[in-house]
């Protein structure tokens, strides 16, 4: 049973107050998701809002076949697509860069391993080290690492094969380590954390 | 013994926490035989693990009633976009852009009418085109067409366009 159906039934009737709590209740998945591709927060929120614009305006065609969860990342993806690197309609106006970087390389302008303590720091190692994947692994790690989706349902969002989910979670992870290590000063052997065996 | 494959199977559900113990001693050993896997092994558990320290950035305040507002416009609380400086600086930008290409029109306009009388200003020219229209209106010689008509110097000509011919200044001096 989808935990979703009756909020969505009654949202799909016109309430209101059910489509602001389904906002509410997926906000925080969706504005990261959207984070991780557009790595700064005023762009992460222009997209968000673009996909719960656009799931309130399919949600009449919603037919319940997959989980709301499901017909929610997919619109997220097939947004945070169209989205990526395509420039926002006067974001050069008022973009703030670094907490994003200046320079060529984002990840050589972080602070070091020992100075990077607290949590903003961290996400922002971590968002510019995926922004660093290809657009399909980076989706496709960010949805089972960050977002926590089963490998099952990250194929539906995907519209791909589980295997192909498996291979790309499987090279995107490798592909971040050495780029992880490198922002995050990990010592040869151990990984996780700031520079900290764990 | 596995194969990469397999072993790559082996290693996402290593990953997730839900590895039997006897696939731990098959992947154990397929590991310690093959580097790539190794490689993938570890790189796969590092990863996952720095991942899951990420903690979610914080949704912007008023970002569910912002959307509820787009979604639903008019209908809930307007005031919530009044202090979205964002928004504001979305809208003004385009009419801050128009309003500097009718100053620049409107004073490069009032520099070509003066011609020799730089102190002009753009109100003048603006009311010297005022005058242009009352005498057309009176169906005088200074209609729109009569200085077409007449033997005039391209000079006059492009300050009939620009609203100004010296009759009309004339006029407008005899006016003031």
């Amino acid at each position: 049973m989808d935990p979703d159906r009756e909020l969505v039934d009654q949202a799909r009737a016109g309430n209101q107050e059910a489509f602001a709590d389904l906002v509410r209740r997926y906000q925080v998945r969706i504005f990261n998701l959207a984070r991780v591709s557009t790595r700064n927060d005023a762009d992460a929120e222009d997209v968000a809002q673009e996909i719960f614009i656009r799931v309130h305006r399919g949600l009449r065609a919603f037919r319940g076949d997959s989980a709301f969860r499901t017909w929610l990342y997919r619109i997220a993806v097939n947004v945070t697509r169209t989205h990526a690197g395509r420039p926002s309609l006067f974001g050069w106006f008022r973009r703030v860069e670094p907490e994003d970087v200046g320079g060529a390389d984002p990840l050589e302008a972080l602070p070091g391993p020992d100075a990077v303590e607290d949590s903003v720091a961290y996400r922002n190692a971590i968002d510019h080290a995926l922004g660093r994947l290809t657009p399909d692994l980076r989706m496709a790690v960010t949805l089972r690492d960050i977002e926590g989706l089963e490998y099952r349902e990250i194929a539906e969002v995907l519209n791909v094969p589980i295997g192909t989910v498996m291979s790309r979670i499987s090279r995107g992870r490798e592909k971040l380590r050495p780029i992880l290590a490198e922002a995050l000063g990990w010592t040869d052997g151990a990984g996780v954390g700031f520079g900290r065996a764990e | 013994m596995l194969t990469c494959e397999t072993a790559e199977a082996l290693i996402a559900r290593e990953v997730d926490g839900r590895l039997g113990d006897g696939e731990a001693v098959a992947l154990d050993a397929h590991a310690d035989s093959c580097r790539a896997c190794r490689g993938l092994r570890r790189a796969s558990l590092d990863v996952a693990r720095a991942l899951a320290l990420r903690i979610n950035a914080p949704v912007p305040a008023g970002f569910a009633a912002r959307v509820t507002d787009r979604v639903f416009p008019g209908e809930s609380l307007g005031w919530i976009d009044a202090i979205n400086w964002r928004r504001w600086t979305e809208w003004m930008l385009p009419v801050a852009a128009t309003l500097l290409v009718v100053t620049i029109v409107a004073g490069s306009g009032g520099a070509i009418t003066t011609t020799g009388s730089t102190e002009e200003t753009a109100a003048e020219s603006t009311a010297a085109a005022a005058d242009v229209w009352a005498l057309a209106a009176e169906g005088d010689t200074a209609t729109g067409t009569a200085p077409l008509s007449a033997d005039v110097s391209s000079e006059d000509l492009l300050a009939t366009m620009l609203g100004t011919t010296a009759s009309e200044k004339e006029g407008k001096s005899d006016g003031r």
